[in-house]
């Protein structure tokens, strides 16, 4: 059995309990941002933070527990004060509502795994159509950790999976009973939501006649049988790279700039950074990104220049571009999107939150899908 | 008291935890659970179900884990029925503090609903 099995009957009412404790986080929110906190309220907000982090983590919201514990101990000294505070009760605030919003948009059915960075499954998805299982075994254990695998054991299950889960990436086998790969193929080839999935052919023998054929049908790659392990993961990383979407994430703070091309290359997609405005719209000119993640705060050209500077470009006025900004006040917000960012992210800000946002804007979330 | 364990009662003032313990238990463990909300019906539950093990919660409001324990075991039918502790602060000094009181164990929160039949099951095989 898995966690999911046992939690969802219990979904409705966790959810509803998150809604009202969420309403009393943010009531503290606003007596510390009103300077003084009263003893009373600091009890009720104490409980309400020790509720939450007991049982965060038990319904699969592990970050709930971690946020609600560091506000915890915090009240728990009755001398600390509003501004030590404040971040505290932002961040649990702002995780709570992650949670509700990512559940009320459906975006994965089971209750556990949202709010969780490690389990939240925006991998790219790698299907694998082979009749043999051993093969199957072991595309699962190269490419499980940076895609999500799933398998097919013949021609007709891999066009049906195809359909459904819209891989990024095919590895079809060539030689397979019933459809052979190349059947497979040229059916994905008549179908024109299906024709740019790139598929790479894993053929019985290298001879030209077996490659021309692979490619003449459509596959962009290939590899032979029996393949190096090793080589079949790097053609299949460097075709991802290629073929999928670029984002620019231009920031000053370089462990920012790190942390979402991190987060972005694992998703599969080609990044590039800049650490200020003026090379922000180099890079953007020269490598026409797909997306742009701007911090709104940088010195010299800040993020509103580099958006203005944007949208004045015919070349590069569609680009859609996501403000990451701690600024909160509602006229910075409305400014920034009179101006045309497509959206915005607050700082602090759960990386998780920027990748599915980008990729919503990429048309490649799981919504999307 | 070579026993075996089917019949836990678990009593905590939270809802929530409530609910993920009997569902925990029950299909992970195959217990059979009852729940008390609140620690004031505590005594006459544990007279009504006759549990064998009682899973509870220290921080409750009005009376807390240790006093509704100390209730317990002043009554007739709770008096010698094993207890397990759950609590959110899990030192090994509180631990040692709630095994001194006369608990079997200590469950910390938030506990990881696929593994708490076992935990039991093992304080409950160790005691």
């Amino acid at each position: 059995m898995n966690p999911n099995d046992l939690l969802k009957p219990l979904r409705g009412m966790y959810l509803a309990q998150l809604r009202e404790r969420s309403e009393s986080v943010a009531a503290f929110l606003r007596h510390c941002r009103g300077g003084r906190v009263r003893d009373d309220e600091r009890d009720v907000m104490l409980r309400q933070a020790h509720k939450l982090a007991g049982s965060g983590t038990t319904y699969g919201f592990p970050l709930i527990t971690q946020t609600a514990r560091a506000l915890e101990e915090a009240l728990g000294d009755p001398a600390s004060e509003p501004a030590v505070l404040i971040p505290l009760t932002e961040s649990l605030l702002h995780t709570c509502e992650q949670v509700l919003l990512s559940v009320e948009r459906g975006a994965e059915g089971s209750l556990a795994g949202v709010g969780d960075p490690s389990a939240a499954d925006l991998r790219p998805v790698l299907l694998n159509a082979d009749d043999d299982p051993m093969i199957r075994e072991l595309v699962q254990a190269l490419f499980k950790d940076d895609f999500r695998v799933v398998t097919a054991h013949d021609g007709a299950e891999a066009l049906h999976l195809v359909a459904e889960h819209k891989p990024h990436l095919i590895l079809l086998d060539e030689i397979m009973p019933g459809m052979t790969g190349i059947e497979v193929l040229e059916k994905m080839r008549a179908d024109e939501s299906l024709r740019d999935i790139p598929v790479v052919m894993l053929t019985a023998k290298a001879q030209s006649s077996d490659v021309v054929r692979a490619v003449s049908a459509g596959a962009v790659d290939y590899i032979a049988k029996p393949f190096d392990p090793a080589e079949l993961a790097t053609k299949v990383r460097a075709l991802l790279r290629r073929s999928g979407k670029t984002v620019l994430v231009a920031d000053d703070d370089p462990a920012i700039r790190d942390l979402l091309a991190y987060k972005f290359r694992l998703a599969g997609l080609r990044v590039i950074t800049a650490p200020d405005g003026e090379e922000a719209l180099r890079q953007a000119a020269l490598h026409r990104p797909d997306l742009a993640i701007l911090d709104r705060m940088m010195p010299g050209l800040d993020g509103v220049a580099v958006l203005q500077q944007l949208r004045a470009n015919p070349e590069t006025r569609a680009l859609p571009v996501v403000f990451l900004t701690a600024m909160r006040q509602e006229r910075d917000i409305l400014e920034g999107f009179r101006l045309g960012v497509a959206d915005y992210v607050i700082k602090p800000f759960l990386p998780e939150e920027v990748l599915a946002r980008g990729l919503r804007l990429l048309g490649l979330g799981a919504e999307a899908a | 008291m070579a026993q075996e364990l089917k019949r836990i009662l678990c009593v905590d003032d939270e809802e929530d935890i409530l609910q993920v313990a009997k569902l925990s238990l029950e299909m992970v463990g195959g217990f059979e659970v009852s729940l008390c909300h609140g620690s004031r019906d505590a005594v006459s539950e544990a007279a009504a179900f006759r549990p064998d093990l009682i899973l509870l919660d220290v921080m409750m409001p009005e009376m807390d884990g240790p006093m509704t324990f100390a209730r317990l075991r002043e009554s007739e039918a709770g008096a010698a029925i094993p207890v397990v502790f759950m609590t959110a602060k899990v030192q090994p000094a509180e631990v040692k503090h709630y095994l001194d009181l006369g608990a079997i164990g200590v469950v910390s929160k938030p506990f990881d609903p696929m593994t708490l039949s076992q935990q039991i099951q093992e304080m409950w095989n160790a005691r």
